[in-house]
């Protein structure tokens, strides 16, 4: 009687593994036939990327300040451009440029905000260290922008834009600006290259936006 | 005869005394034995009975009612402060738990907004600016505690210089832009085997269709589907159908 009864606990058992090993095997295979199902639909922005001179400064600078800790004025940065292959004549442009640039901006210390970020990379490409003076505002309504030998023409709306080129925006007492880092014709929109979208003078390359010229003006190097 | 009885009486008696003593001895020792038993054991520490002490709920209320400010961002006095998006701030010498637990006013005015950043607890309260401040402007900051009692106030005067942006201000417009606009925006471009949706204006999709021998129909349903799914009414936007690779 003993005997039967344990036997019938072992079987009971067992069947209760088996089965739940089974339905657990079913939802795996749910799950796997879900996405083959959806393995051809994606959804969001795709980056694609483009070599530009504004492009690679402003990368390279982005990558160099976070290794650095956004301590623009330190050997760090400045050992850092170095072994990027910038010349001592662009180190010494950065320099210049750095210190204007750099305002208490949102972080609790001081960073560069976007202008600033957009006037460094001028200065490193041109060796301009006086351009973009004013606010980002004032280069909305701009018909073109220029630093050292560089002109940037404001393009017509129907233009399509590349990346390279320069965006401002209106919005707000005192704009901003950015480089367009690459962009999406097909579906109408763009990332930016820019500093200080988050409010804290930090650089990003992933923010996407549409292409709408109610948002941005876009300039475009001559 | 009559004595013999008498003793008699007499042994009987003792034997009943001792029997009800040997009773009563039992009961005593069942009584003892019970109350020991069920006997509370004593509390470590004295409970108070004539003192009520406040819970630590009330204590930390009574000490967050009276937190100070120690130190703020500006300083007070400061000069020259950059009239951009910066941030004003204090710390406290208590932890903050909610945004209900104190108020800060800015005076004159903003020109657009402040956010005040939501980490709870804290001992540090940072409010944003967004789209920046006045030039030239003094500006008086009072911090009150829950009950809208005078904590604590600085001043600081921002610069001449005119700031350089209001990326802050603007990425927030852009957002309310793009949700009026283009409120599938972050899920664009859709892509499934049949055909790609994307915008191509503001409240304008454009469905390319790979595969002609499909339905459209077919494609319609599911288009308006998958905006249905995003909480997007379709009759919003205008969807252009177009065969394409």
């Amino acid at each position: 009687m003993k005997i039967k009864k344990k036997l019938s606990f072992i079987l009971i058992v067992f069947f209760f593994f088996e089965f739940t090993s089974s339905s657990l095997a079913a939802s795996y295979y749910k799950d796997s036939t879900s996405q083959e199902a959806t393995a051809q639909v994606s959804v969001g922005k795709a980056e694609t990327t483009s070599s530009n001179d504004l492009i690679k400064i402003g990368e390279d600078l982005k990558d160099v300040f976070e290794k650095c800790g956004y301590a623009y004025q330190s050997d760090c940065v400045i050992n850092a451009l170095k072994t990027k292959g910038y010349t001592d004549q662009q180190v010494s442009s950065y320099r210049t440029r750095i210190g204007n640039a750099q305002a208490d901006c949102g972080n609790g210390g001081y960073g560069v905000p976007c202008l600033g970020f957009v006037a460094i990379i001028g200065a490193i490409v041109s060796g301009d260290t006086n351009s973009f003076g004013g606010n980002a505002n004032d280069y909305y309504s701009k018909q073109s922008i220029s630093f050292g030998s560089y002109t940037y023409k404001r393009l017509n709306p129907k233009d399509p834009i590349i990346a390279g080129d320069i965006g401002a925006s209106a919005m707000g007492s005192y704009g901003h600006i950015l480089i367009v880092k690459s962009v999406d014709q097909a579906s109408d929109y763009f990332i930016g290259l820019e500093s200080n979208a988050n409010g804290n003078c930090r650089v990003t390359d992933d923010i996407p936006r549409p292409i709408d010229r109610d948002l941005y003006a876009f300039f475009r190097k001559q | 005869m009559g004595k013999n009885k008498i003793l008699l009486f007499i042994k009987n008696i003792k034997v009943v005394v001792v029997i009800i003593f040997l009773l009563f001895v039992v009961f005593a020792s069942l009584v003892i034995f019970l109350n020991k038993n069920s006997k509370e054991p004593e509390p470590p520490f004295p409970t108070p009975t004539l003192t009520v002490l406040p819970t630590i709920s009330e204590q930390i209320t009574q000490a967050v009612e009276k937190f100070k400010v120690i130190d703020t961002t500006p300083n007070d006095g400061q000069e020259n402060v950059y009239a951009g998006e910066t941030i004003v701030s204090f710390k406290t010498d208590l932890p903050i738990r909610s945004s209900s637990e104190f108020k800060i006013e800015i005076n004159p005015s903003l020109p657009y907004y402040w956010k005040i950043d939501d980490a709870y607890p804290t001992t540090t309260i940072t409010a944003r600016i967004f789209g920046g401040l006045k030039q030239n402007t003094v500006y008086v900051v009072t911090v009150k505690n829950k009950q809208g009692n005078f904590v604590y106030f600085w001043s600081f005067k921002t610069s001449q210089e005119t700031p350089e942006s209001s990326s802050g201000y603007v990425r927030e417009k852009e957002k309310e832009f793009i949700q009026k606009y283009y409120p599938l925006f972050d899920f664009t471009p859709y892509k499934t085997s049949s055909f790609v949706v994307a915008y191509s204006d503001k409240l304008t999709l454009k469905v390319t269709i790979n595969n002609k021998n499909i339905n459209i129909n077919i494609i319609k349903t599911e288009v308006n589907s998958w905006i249905r799914s995003k909480s997007v009414d379709p009759a919003t936007h205008t969807i252009n159908y177009v065969y394409g690779p």
